[in-house]
């Protein structure tokens, strides 16, 4: 497995540094925002699209053959769908650790209440492994040829979000009162086993897969 | 132990059809699956690395079972693939630490001696590499974690003839230990006559011949004559023709032609395209 994050490491510096540049950025607009609504949809966009990295790295794989040639190696496939899992569980704690800090910082400093700073902690590694999961088991599925659609997809929701949540009439009273439910804690759980569902999905799909 | 066992193997794309495949390659020994485009030999090949998934049949690499686990046996074995897939972006120097981690027995050094030996640029990226430098490099890496067999899918793919000579030379050293196999496939036959025990012969995905390479060299001839002549051959005696303005130039068992008949030597070369001529006709 180590080969694989390394070949993954080397290969995807690029992008790791544009992934982490837009995610920095995208965690200040959201703890600069005046509206919470506002400030989630910069945090969700910062999340989700970190998650993507590992998809971007699978990408790369595929169109230079290294996935071929991993199969040639002693890795086993469950270990190169196992490495772009961690790889996106790392990206995306990297993503929440930064944000949380942020998200504390505001609340300590009297800018946001605690529950609206727990909010975004919550919403921000939910948002991250929900859009890996997703892309993710696409692309071990059917391969980034059709896998790169539901990436296509998955960028173009997340970048109207904000438009969905005023669509869906999402307002800051509305969002006060679910962060102070307990649903707020659910999110986070329900998002760690529907990324463990998809990597158990994906191990058993690119088992069978040809390649 | 045979270094790979292959019984009844059967995979179907579309229109091509493969096997059913018999072959076993004795350890020790270097085989040449021959064969035009599309005849098969890669799917065989991915076949037995676990990269597709055979339709029918068994088959076991280093005396494992293909199929998930192969972790044991795939770091006995180096492996060159058609398209050699290291990350596009990687130089040689992050290429052997991700062989590092992958392999148990890698030799850096040894490595780093291919790299010399075969003149591959180590400062260049290995999307940069020509086609050939890229073969290069996989057969460098394929070579340098004290594999016990190779299994190289034309791996002289575009290689000049000087370089596909010291490369021909490099797998030839290799099988110095007699515990090393080869199995290589390739169209450039003259490579595999210099080089390997067996020779097994692919076309449209049908195995039309598998034999010792000097037994195949001893039983098969060329034969020239007339279309007469050789409408007087006992039947199965001639398994393919070329017909020149001149003559009729037959593959032939020498054993079923007429005593004192003049049968030539053939080349590997004249034995593939007559046999495969000849199942056409």
């Amino acid at each position: 497995m180590k080969a694989i994050w390394l070949a993954d490491l080397y290969g995807s510096r690029r992008s790791l540094r544009l992934f982490t540049l837009l995610s920095m950025l995208f965690m200040l607009l959201a703890i600069s925002s005046a509206a919470t609504v506002t400030s989630l949809t910069f945090a969700l966009c910062a999340s989700a699209g970190a998650g993507m990295l590992p998809v971007v790295n699978l990408e790369a794989a595929e169109t230079s053959h290294w996935d071929r040639c991993v199969q040639a190696t002693p890795c086993t496939r469950r270990q190169a769908v196992s490495a772009r899992y961690l790889e996106a569980l790392a990206i995306v704690g990297a993503v929440w650790a930064y944000g949380a800090t942020l998200f504390c910082a505001k609340a300590a400093l009297g800018g946001w209440t605690w529950a609206e700073a727990r909010l975004l902690t919550a919403f921000v590694p939910a948002a991250g492994l929900l859009s890996a999961a997703l892309c993710l088991a696409v692309t071990f599925r059917m391969g980034w040829a059709r896998g790169h659609i539901v990436f296509g997809v998955t960028v173009c929701v997340v970048g109207v979000s904000g438009a969905v949540t005023s669509l869906l009439g999402v307002s800051d009273a509305g969002l006060g009162a679910f962060a102070g439910s307990v649903a707020v804690l659910a999110l986070p759980i329900a998002a760690v086993a529907l990324f463990t569902g998809s990597w158990a999905l994906s191990v058993r799909w690119y088992e069978k897969r040809e390649l | 132990m045979n270094a790979i066992e292959i019984k009844g193997l059967k995979k179907t794309y579309g229109d091509f059809h493969l096997g059913p495949l018999d072959l076993t390659l004795p350890a020790g020994c270097i085989m040449g699956l021959v064969g035009e485009n599309g005849a098969g030999k890669s799917t065989t090949i991915r076949a037995l690395l676990g990269i597709i998934k055979p339709d029918a049949g068994t088959a076991s690499v280093l005396g494992a079972p293909i199929g998930p686990d192969m972790r044991q046996a795939k770091q006995d074995m180096g492996v060159v693939l058609d398209e050699v897939g290291f990350p596009a972006g990687l130089r040689a120097g992050q290429i052997a630490k991700i062989m590092a981690a992958a392999y148990k027995n890698w030799d850096q050094s040894l490595f780093e001696k291919y790299l010399r030996d075969l003149d591959i640029p180590t400062d260049k990226k290995f999307s940069a590499l020509s086609r050939g430098n890229r073969m290069k490099m996989g057969i460098a890496a394929a070579l340098s974690h004290d594999a016990k067999l190779l299994i190289l899918d034309e791996p002289t793919g575009g290689l000049d003839p000087v370089v596909r000579d010291e490369v021909v030379d490099l797998f030839s050293d290799f099988t110095r230990d007699p515990g090393h196999s080869i199995l290589i496939s390739s169209h450039i036959v003259s490579d595999l006559e210099k080089l390997c025990d067996y020779i097994a012969f692919l076309h449209k995905g049908r195995l039309l011949l598998c034999e010792e390479k000097d037994r195949l060299l001893e039983e098969y001839g060329i034969l020239q004559c007339g279309q007469a002549f050789l409408d007087g051959l006992p039947a199965g005696a001639a398994l393919g023709k070329r017909v020149t303005p001149y003559h009729i130039e037959a593959l032939v068992r020498r054993d079923a032609v007429p005593a004192g008949t003049e049968v030539q030597p053939v080349t590997i070369e004249e034995l593939f395209v007559l046999l495969v001529k000849g199942d056409t006709q």
